[in-house]
């Protein structure tokens, strides 16, 4: 489904990523680690075409998936407007997406609610705490109904107990899905609970270990 | 404490100003150009060449009609840029190109503010109607024409504000595009005199710019003295409209993938 070869990345000379040679397939579930400023955040913000590679190549395969169909969703929760409320926020990322793709607004609903948000969905963005900020922003990355989930550092700012809810919820979600297909980056898989993955481990921009576990 | 505070502040904002040397010569450039301005003004204002001009007929028409086309091309070609920078500080920007077409949520963005040019601008027609005897009489069947190149016009200018986003997208501050377009409209294009009062090696600038044509074709429609062949005396501004969205289009795109592959494009 996706296939880099020999895919580098140069920002003003300095290398970023090199050589990344990896073949995605449908349903894949990897976790991306390596320590910062391995190129993680990098690799998966050039999935989703948010940066073009320097030399090598990407393919994705436009028939299984297409850009619009990619979700990202950031550590960096407060990407939102901060005079609007949570809700109008969410309506206007909702607004943008096609309707043929996104979900439908019940079970948009249905999320706010799962992830705790219903109270604060009228309070203006900068009032919310990081935690909500960040539930905010993974529902802002489900709302386009996503084939391809990446996922970057996302629960960074959530307290334990919203980490275990959101991680169970999400991990339904994936399995859920049996198509979707998730790059996860961490630092810590011991505190997945998932049974069948693949690991892309990173350092300096490189891919130190592709294994399956 | 105020001395360590302002040698800090002072220190960080000297760095800051010497990373952006291109504005800096801008700014002391557009002192010249407003000086320019002015003196061109006061040449219009004590000369006796204009009998029959609207500047000399109907002066307040003429500089609110050149004010009102300032206002235009300052509203429009900044919407996209600020836009953009806003969006770069508040870390939504990956969010706008993660989207299906990036350029039509630009082009889309400049309808509130161009709104709410139309309805400043009709505040200050009418408040100039009622209260200070302004004298327009529009010329409604020509109605159709006009808009026509009024909606080349707003083309032009928003390729131009693509361009000029495209400039903020690589190299973030110390929009020249912006600058210079300003102060061609204001200095060049008959705005706040004739531009029979400048010297004669300038005309054929004057002429090149767009925004002399529309100025002219706009105080015609409001004084009701369309002239007959004004389509084809002014076919090229027609065309000049789309050719300059498609320009702007072409660059933006160019400029966001060059921004993608350094690296750049995400940060203010």
């Amino acid at each position: 489904m996706i296939t880099l070869e020999d895919a580098t990345i140069l920002f003003k000379k300095k290398r970023v990523l090199s050589n990344l040679n990896i073949k995605i397939d449908k349903g894949d579930f990897f976790f991306v680690t390596g320590h910062n400023g391995s190129g993680k955040t990098t690799f998966l913000m050039l999935l989703k075409g948010l940066y073009l590679l320097s030399s090598g190549y990407l393919k994705i395969d436009k028939s299984i998936i297409n850009n619009e169909e990619i979700s990202l969703i950031t550590k960096n929760p407060k990407s939102f407007f901060s005079r609007l409320t949570a809700k109008e926020n969410i309506n206007f990322f909702y607004d943008l997406i096609s309707p043929k793709l996104r979900l439908k607004k019940s079970e948009v609903q249905h999320l706010i609610e799962v992830f705790g948000l219903d109270e604060v969905m009228d309070q203006e963005f900068m009032t919310l705490s990081s935690g909500q900020s960040q539930k905010l922003s993974i529902l802002r990355g489900l709302l386009r109904n996503p084939r391809l989930l990446l996922l970057d550092e996302i629960f960074s700012s959530l307290d334990k107990s919203s980490k275990n809810d959101l991680g169970l919820f999400l991990f339904d979600y994936i399995h859920s899905k049996p198509d979707i297909t998730v790059l996860w980056t961490t630092h810590n898989i011991d505190e997945f609970p998932v049974k069948k993955y693949k690991v892309l481990d990173f350092t300096n921009g490189f891919i130190k270990e592709d294994k399956n576990c | 404490m105020l001395t360590l505070y302002l040698k800090a502040i002072y220190k960080k904002d000297l760095i800051l100003f010497k990373k952006y040397k291109l504005q800096m010569i801008i700014t002391y450039l557009s002192i010249f150009i407003y000086i320019f301005a002015l003196f061109n003004f006061s040449k219009a204002v004590g000369s006796e060449d204009n009998s029959g001009n609207l500047f000399n007929s109907n002066p307040f028409l003429f500089l609110l009609t050149g004010y009102m086309i300032i206002d235009l091309t300052i509203t429009i070609l900044n919407i996209i840029s600020s836009q953009i920078s806003f969006l770069q500080t508040a870390s939504i920007f990956e969010e706008i190109v993660s989207i299906d077409n990036p350029f039509f949520y630009m082009i889309c963005s400049c309808a509130f503010p161009a709104t709410l040019w139309f309805l400043r601008n009709a505040f200050y027609v009418l408040v100039s109607i009622y209260f200070f005897e302004l004298d327009i009489n529009p010329s409604f069947s020509n109605l159709l024409i006009f808009l026509c190149f009024f909606v080349s016009f707003v083309l032009f200018l928003l390729g131009l504000a693509l361009i000029a986003a495209s400039f903020t997208i690589l190299f973030k501050r110390g929009n020249p595009i912006i600058i210079i377009t300003v102060a061609l409209t204001t200095i060049f294009s008959g705005a706040l005199y004739p531009v029979n009062v400048l010297p004669d090696y300038f005309l054929l600038l004057s002429d090149l710019i767009p925004t002399t044509h529309f100025l002219e074709i706009f105080r015609q429609f409001l004084t009701n003295n369309f002239i007959d062949d004004i389509l084809i005396k002014n076919i090229i501004l027609l065309i000049i409209g789309p050719f300059s969205l498609l320009s702007g289009y072409l660059i933006f795109y160019k400029s966001l993938n060059v921004s993608k592959q350094n690296g750049t494009t995400y940060t203010y």
